[in-house]
Formats: structure tokens, sequence, C-alpha cells
């Protein structure tokens, strides 16, 4: 046995690959979600472009939230020139509460967002609050009496887009009544059903409901008014409460591939946030244009950790 | 014997869960249940089971006798040396090893288990990275 | 008959050559990577979107491949799921109790031609209630809310005293090893981290097909093992190929009721394939379950859970479809690919794309006419693949498992923790423990709990709220009735000899 096996391993051995193995696009998550989504479009994109070498590979490591494949690229490809990582807010979220261990953002380095999504609230179309002002004045007679549902865990995304709305409203976070359930749709039934009052989700997931006329979109947490359907829907801005959610999407890339590498990655991107064919991919997707590259999206990321650190330590979710 | 020994150990996780699920601290409560319930249930589900299972023991299994747990010692290690290796080693190390291994603790020869090896490792390569697309590991010893 | 007529519409769509042939590919597609352990219907329909979009193919035909894809990965998990007790999804677990215990006996022939004939009424009964009751359907979904699905759970749990073999002590135990496997990771509802002991690749929870992969398919490998040195391997015997007329006509009930029940739990965003399957099969062996061979090889055992499963599937495709809102993973999956596609789903899909919704009703149900056309004629392949010398086949089968939980996780963390539960599974089984037990509590599990707390913290944590509505009452009606009814039964009946879930061999 052992002398068959000592074959075999020769055997194999002798045939190892050459070293380049074309690009990688690391997933966070399973298939089919925003992440992957992110690496598969952006993969065939740059593969049509010819900016990279081959298909670009993409690869799902699902775990934490996103922490197990930032955490594989900080120990096991701190130098590997190949691989992207796919990031949204849900990233910068996690890194602000901790929730990757010791690792901060400085850990990587930020190569660039290439588009984005807006955050919303909604009620039912039958629903007596008309706009943003009449949630935010229930609210203030009674920060209990709205039951607010989302796709997210609490201290998630949809969870901090109202407790931020609320907290420059001058009303205590802490009192928000918020409900989490298994992704957006499952939110949007609850409050179609009439279980919750309030939905807090993205800009595409309420579309079609918007279409059917049994969703009023409140507002918009954007810098300016949408197009398409909701370009009737005013912004948080309008009622004088400063809360953007940039449900951006984009890349990380290992933090020790020197400046010679990353300075190409950022080249990378600013063509292919250039070209006809990412615009059309990425209205495909349902994607609204927002593109920050290299020290701009750096400084974009630091920014918004240390706003979400603020947040979340404020409302006790951290110390 | 087998009976009250699992009664035992059922017991035993039951305490380590409830008292673990004790520590729970929660920052932010959205909901009057809290997340220390199930928990706490499913300790005394498991303490209860455990003790009757523990104090009425019904079934003494045959265990096997030494050979067979030499077969399966060598079964569950070739699992994790397929584990172990993957990244470092490679697919093609990894899983011809692995499969080899399992494939002597059937009772394969040397020639067939070495076979078996490397052509189950040949046909998964094909499958999963030819066809499906799916990348796996060629080992970090061998690429950098 | 308004739907009638729309749907000889949408025959009109699906049978055009392109669309015959997405069917066909996707339905063959399907079937063979379903049948890789580990990669179910997400997964398969995932790798596949980018290149369906990059063929450019109109949506109607795209979505008729993707559903091809989804029946066909389905089936194709119960292959494996029968000949190899490698279950790849929760709603496959109950298909391995009689399913594999059948191929024991040297019957896997009748087992995988029963699954393929039940999942091909399974499929197309709901076909049928897709086409007449998909808008009254969507209504009704919307009104159940987290107190409904907590009743739901307690009746699905209720029902496990039949998954728990001889001992309920033992169930119970069981039962309460998938709840606490249920508890690992991060908490959505407080955000606090439980059980991980500080290990990051936890905080998501036990992934199911580590688990399920682990228990069933790598203790089976120990088992094999084990009976190899005592001498007592049975070599797998081919046997007969196809079912017996007289198992097909005492499967005909059987199949009905899995159907129906299946199609109403699919509707039902989060319920599922899973639900639908152990629901079908604890159901008929309380209904049918005279001798008590249910868990032995009964083939209505396999007959129950595969026409419900399928028919879940298809009652899923109504909330995604007119709602707009994914059911489960697989939907979720399919509703991306369809924003992708330009097609917004919800309430006025129907009106606005006629041709797309009921295109793929009629394609779903000439997709299910392939599945069995393709499938029956291969059921003598498969079964003949077990009679490859042992020491290639398992571990063959054996890496091919490993291989895919790690394609799919790239975490070889998970290929450790694994085998640690395959040596539990072997104690388990050794011990008389029944395993199904611990997929119900881990899948249902969080369901329960979810809802549980979802309905708390809509009420402000009166508990009156679980019991508000007529739905939730019927549901703990039923609960209640099936806790009760089968020990009365019992009494008036001799008792059942004990049906052993663990005996291996």
């Amino acid at each position: 046995m052992r002398r068959s096996t000592l074959i075999a391993t020769v055997l194999v051995a002798s045939c190892a690959p050459p070293a380049s193995r074309g690009w990688e696009c690391i997933a966070p998550a399973n298939a089919g979600g925003g992440w992957d989504l992110t690496c598969r479009t952006a993969g065939q994109v740059l593969y049509e472009l010819g900016e990279a070498p081959g298909l670009v590979r993409t690869t799902n490591m699902p775990g934490a939230g996103g922490g197990v494949a930032y955490a594989h690229t900080v120990a096991q490809r701190n130098g590997d020139t190949e691989v992207l990582v796919a990031a949204s807010p849900s990233t910068t979220l996690r890194l602000a509460q901790g929730q990757y261990g010791r690792l901060t953002e400085d850990d990587v380095r930020w190569v660039g967002a290439v588009g984005a999504e807006y955050g919303v609230l909604a009620v039912a179309a039958d629903a007596p609050w008309r706009t943003l002002d009449d949630v935010i004045a229930a609210w203030r007679d009674d920060p209990g009496s709205l039951v607010v549902s989302g796709g997210s865990a609490v201290a998630g995304q949809d969870h901090m887009k109202v407790l931020l709305l609320a907290h420059r409203a001058g009303i205590d976070p802490r009192k928000i009544r918020y409900v989490p359930f298994d992704g957006g749709g499952e939110a949007m039934t609850a409050l179609l059903g009439g279980f919750v009052h309030v939905f807090s989700g993205e800009a595409s997931e309420v579309e079609g409901q918007l279409a059917a006329g049994r969703m009023r979109v409140l507002t918009v947490l954007a810098p300016e008014r949408l197009g398409g359907r909701l370009a009737g829907v005013p912004t948080a801005h309008e009622s004088g409460l400063d809360v953007d959610w940039v449900t951006w999407r984009g890349f990380y890339v290992p933090g020790e591939i020197g400046d010679e590498s990353y300075g190409r990655w950022v080249e990378v991107m600013r063509r292919l946030g250039a070209s006809p064919e990412w615009e059309k991919a990425r209205v495909t997707n349902r994607l609204e244009e927002f593109f920050l590259v290299g020290d701009e999206f750096t400084e974009f990321v630091r920014a918004q950790v240390e706003d979400f650190r603020e947040m979340s330590r404020e409302i006790g979710l951290i110390p | 014997m087998s009976d009250r020994v699992t009664g035992a150990i059922l017991v035993g996780l039951a305490l380590a869960i409830g008292l673990e699920a004790s520590t729970f601290e929660v920052a932010f409560l959205t909901d009057p249940v809290g997340p220390k319930a199930l928990p706490y249930l499913v300790a005394v589900i498991l303490a209860g089971a455990g003790a009757v299972i523990a104090l009425r023991p019904r079934t003494a299994p045959e265990w096997p006798g030494r050979p067979a747990w030499r077969r399966m010692g060598g079964g569950a290690l070739s699992f994790l040396v397929f584990a172990v290796l993957l990244e470092p080693a490679g697919f093609f190390v990894a899983c011809t090893l692995c499969v080899a291994l399992m494939s002597t603790m059937f009772g394969a020869s040397r020639w067939q288990s070495a076979a078996a090896g490397v052509g189950v490792s040949a046909a998964l390569w094909g499958l999963f990275v030819r066809i499906l697309a799916l990348p796996l590991p060629l080992g970090d010893l061998w690429t950098r | 008959m308004d739907a009638l007529t729309h749907l000889m519409g949408g025959f009109a769509v699906a049978l055009r050559p392109l669309n015959l042939g997405l069917a066909f590919g996707g339905v063959f597609v399907g079937t063979f990577v379903g049948m890789l352990p580990g990669i179910g219907p997400i997964n398969a329909i995932a790798i596949l979107i980018p290149v369906i979009f990059a063929t450019g193919l109109p949506p109607e035909g795209a979505l008729i491949l993707l559903a091809g894809i989804y029946y066909g990965s389905q089936y194709g998990n119960s292959i494996s799921t029968i000949l190899l007790n490698v279950p790849g999804t929760a709603s496959a677990v109950v298909t391995a109790l009689d399913g594999h215990a059948m191929t024991r006996q040297g019957r896997a022939g009748p087992a995988l031609a029963m699954s393929a004939i039940a999942s091909f009424v399974g499929g197309t009964a709901s076909v049928f209630g897709l086409v007449l009751l998909a808008p009254v359907l969507a209504k009704w979904a919307i009104r159940f809310g987290p107190a409904e699905y907590f009743a739901l759970m307690v009746f699905a749990f209720s029902a496990l005293s039949s998954l728990a073999g001889g001992s309920l002590v033992r169930g119970l135990a069981a039962t309460a090893m998938g709840l606490f496997l249920a508890t690992v990771g991060l908490d959505p509802n407080s955000a606090i981290p439980r059980f991980t002991f500080g290990q990051i690749k936890l905080l998501d929870g036990m992934d199911f097909v580590v688990v399920t992969i682990g228990l069933f398919a790598v203790s089976e490998v120990l088992q094999l093992l084990e009976d190899t040195e005592a001498g007592r391997e049975v070599q797998a015997k081919v046997g007969r190929v196809m079912v017996s007329a007289r198992e097909l006509t005492s499967t005909g009930w059987t199949m009905a009721r899995g159907s129906v029940l299946g199609f109403f739990v699919g509707v039902l965003p989060g319920a599922g394939g899973t639900i639908a399957s152990f629901l079908a099969y604890t159901t008929e062996q309380r209904v049918v379950d005279r001798e008590g061979t249910f868990g032995s090889g009964d083939i209505r055992g396999v007959a129950a859970p595969e026409s419900a499963n399928n028919a879940a599937a298809t009652g899923a495709m109504i909330p995604l479809l007119t709602l707009g809102v994914p059911g489960s993973g697989t939907t979720a999956v399919l509703l991306g690919a369809l924003l992708g596609l330009g097609v917004t789903p919800g309430p006025l899909l129907i009106q606005e794309e006629p041709d797309l919704f009921w295109g793929l009703a009629a394609s779903m149900y000439v997709g299910n006419v392939f599945l069995l056309l393709l499938n029956l004629p291969l059921v003598g392949l498969f079964v003949r693949a077990l009679t490859a010398p042992r020491w290639l086949l398992i571990p063959g089968v054996a890496a091919l498992s490993f291989v895919a939980v790690y394609a799919v996780n790239q975490s070889p963390f998970d290929l450790v923790l694994m085998t640690g539960f395959g040596v539990v599974g072997y104690a388990m089984r050794k011990l008389r423990f029944p395993l199904a037990p611990v997929i119900l509590g881990l899948v249902l599990g969080p369901l329960m709990e979810k809802n549980l707390r979802r309905s708390m913290a809509l009420s402000g944590g009166e508990w009156g709220i679980l019991f508000d509505s007529p739905v939730a009452l019927t549901l703990w009606g039923m609960a209640a009735a099936s806790l009760v009814i089968p020990p009365l039964l019992a009494r008036r009946t001799p008792l059942p000899p004990e049906a052993d879930l663990s005996e291996v061999d």
C-alpha cells in the first residue's frame, strides 16, 4: 500500500501545472447572491473587454457575512496579484462592528466600486403614512408604534437604514422596533400581509410591487432622486434628514500586492467603468451609476467604516 | 453499558449547552423571547432523554472487533487526509491518497487501490473543473 | 375555463422546437448535476445562470431551461439518495429512509422507477394547481404570517414520533441534537454569536449539506467498512428494474395525497420542499402503514416524499411569479435570473407577460414528461453502477461527496467537520438513534425559533398572537390530532413491529 501511494504521488506531482492560473474573483457568499452576481458579471465583462488573460473564475466562499473570505484573503492570499474579492456596505458594516475578528479595513486594499443600489423605505399602498415625515411624526409620538421589517439580521444593512433615519431625526434608535426576515422578499410579504407597517429594503426589490400599485415608497436614501418608476419619490434630504444608503458593489484586493499591481487593478477598474459593455451589464442587473476607484474609494471606505462604527457604538451594539 | 455511557454523555452535553447559553448577553433586544430560549429547551430535552436512556438501558449494540476498528479508523483517516492535504498539496495528491487508502481498507490490492486513486482523481477533476467550471486547488506547495 | 384557454396558448409556446429542446436540455443537465452529492438545485442554477445570459435566449426560453434544471436536479438528487444514501438536499432525507432500504434489499430499480413516476405525478398535478389556483393562492400565502408559520412548524414537529423509529426517547434526543446544531451561528434576532467558540467559520451556522453528508454518507462508509470485515458483505443485487403493476396501484392514493399536500406547502414562502416531504411521509405513514413497514423498504415511503417534493417545487413558483417573492433559496436565485432577463415578477406578470407565464406552466408539464421518458430507461443503468467493485465504488462516491462539498464552500474546515459528523452518525446507528430527526431539528428548528420570535416581536410579548387566526388554530388542531389519534388507533389494532431506522445492513 505504501509503495502504491508513493507511485501515485510521484505520478501526480510530476504533472503539476504552471504557475499562472488566470484571474479569480472571490464571492464571499453562496452562488446567487449580490456578491456572486458582482463577480460573475464583472468577470464576464472583463473577459469580453480583453482585460483578463482568460475567463475569470468565480469562487464562492461563503461564511460569516464575508468574514471567511476576508480572513482567507489576508491570511492566505496576501501577495496574490490575480485575485479580486467582491464587497459591499455589508463588508464595511461588519468591519465596523468587529465581526471580522481583529481584521480592519486597512488589512486589504480597496480597488473600486462599479455600481450601486439605493435603500428605500416603503409602506403598503393603503397605509395611512403618505410621506417620510408622517412616519417620523408617528415615531415621535411613540417610537414603538410602528414595526419595521427588513431582509437583514439585527444590526445588518436594512436595520441600520432605519436606525440612521431615526437617529438623525432625534429619536432614540433603541426604541425602534425592527423584525428581521430571511431576505427582502419575505420582509416584503410580511408588509403586504399586514403584519408589519414599514419595509426597509433596496430600490430593486420594490419595483414589481410598486408597478402593481401594492406598495408606496416613502423615500429613497440617495443623494438625488432616482429615475424610472421611483422618479416621484423624494429623498430623505428633502425631509431634512441627511441619510444616504448606498449599497455599492465593488472590490478589494490583498494588502501586500505592491503599489504596481494595485495601480494596475485601479486602471483595470477605470477602463471597466468607462466601457459600454459594463454600462449594459450594470443596467441589466438594476444597478445605478456609482463609480469610485483608487484613493478616492479607499477614503470613502474608511469614512464609511468610521461612520458605521460610531453609529453602532451609539446604539449599544458594540462597546 | 453502552446505553448508560450514552445517557451520561447526553446529560453532560445538556449541561454544557445550558451553561454556555446562560452566558449569552444581548446588547440589543428586539424580541421578548431572546436567544437563550431554544438552547435551554434543547438542554432540557437532552437531559431528560439522557437520563431515561441511562437509567433504563434497552439495547446492547454489538461493537465490532479490532480488525474492523482498524479498517474504520483507516476510512476516517482517509477523509482527514483529504481535508488536510487538499489546500497545501492540491487536489490530485489529496484525492489520490484518500481514495487509495480507503480502497485498501475495502480490501483492494496495491495496484487496484493506486488505479482507483488516480482514476477517480482524474475523473473528478474533469467533472468539476472542465465541465462544471468549479475551481479546485492545485496545491500551494507547487504553485508558489 | 379562461385559464385553460390561456394554457393552450402556453402549450403553443412550449411546443416550439427551441423551447422543447430547452426543456429537454434543462431536465437532462439538471438530472446529472443533481446527482452530484451536495450540489442541489440552487447551485446547479446559480452556476449556469451566466452561461444562460451569455447565450442571449429570450426570457421565456431561458426560464423554461432554468425550470427544467430545477426539477431535473431535484430528481437527480433522489438518484444518489436512493442508491447511495447521500441525500444532497434536506427534502431528500426522508426519501433515503425507504429508498435506500429498498436498495439494500436489491430493489433499487423499483425504488428509482417509483421516484421518477412519483416525481412525474407530483410535478404534473401541481402544474394544474399552478394554472388554476395561482392568483387565489398568492393571496392566501400573503396572509400566512409568523404566527401561522410557527403553528405549521409545531405541526411538522408533532409528526416526529413517526420518524423516531422504535424509541421515542431516542427520537427526541436526536431532534434535540438537530435543534442544537440549528442554534450554532450568529443569531439574526439579537446579532450575537451562539456556540461558535470564536470560530469565524461557524458564524453562518452549520451547513446543512455538511451535516447530512457526514451523518448519512460518511457514517455509511464506516458501516460498510465494518461489514466488509465481518464477512457480512451483501453484494449489490440488481433485481427487477421496473415497478410492478401492484406497486403502482398501491401507491396511487399515496402519490395523490403527496402531490396535493406538497403543492400547498410549497406555495408558502419559506416552507418549501423539506417540510412538504417530511409531512407527506409522516402523514402517509399514519394513513396507510398498517403493517409498520415504513422505514424498512416500503415503496410508498418513496412515493410520498417524492411526489410532495416535486409538487412543492412547482408550488414555490407561485409566490415567485405572482408576488415576486421567492419562497426558497432556489427560487431566490431564479428571481435574480428573471430580473437579469428584464422580467419583473409580480402581481402584473400574468397580464403583462402571458406568453412567459403560460408558456412556463405548459413547459413544466412538458418537462415532467421528458423527465419520465429520460429517466425510466436509465434506471437500469444507474442500478448497474452499484455492481462496480466495492473498493472502487465506495471511495469514488466518498471522494465525489467531499469534492462537491469543497467546490461549493471552499472550506477544508467543513470537510473535517463532516468527518466528525460521520463518526457521530456511526455511533448513533450503533446505539439505535434514528438519524432523520436530527435533520428535522436542524432544518425546521431555525424556522420555528425565528417565527416564534418574530411573532413575539410583532405582538410585543403577547402570546395570544399565536392563536389569533383561523389558519393558525387549524394547524394547532392538526398538531394536537396527530399527537392524540395515532395512540388511540394503536390501541384498537395490534401493535406493529418496531420499524428500525438505524438498521443498516
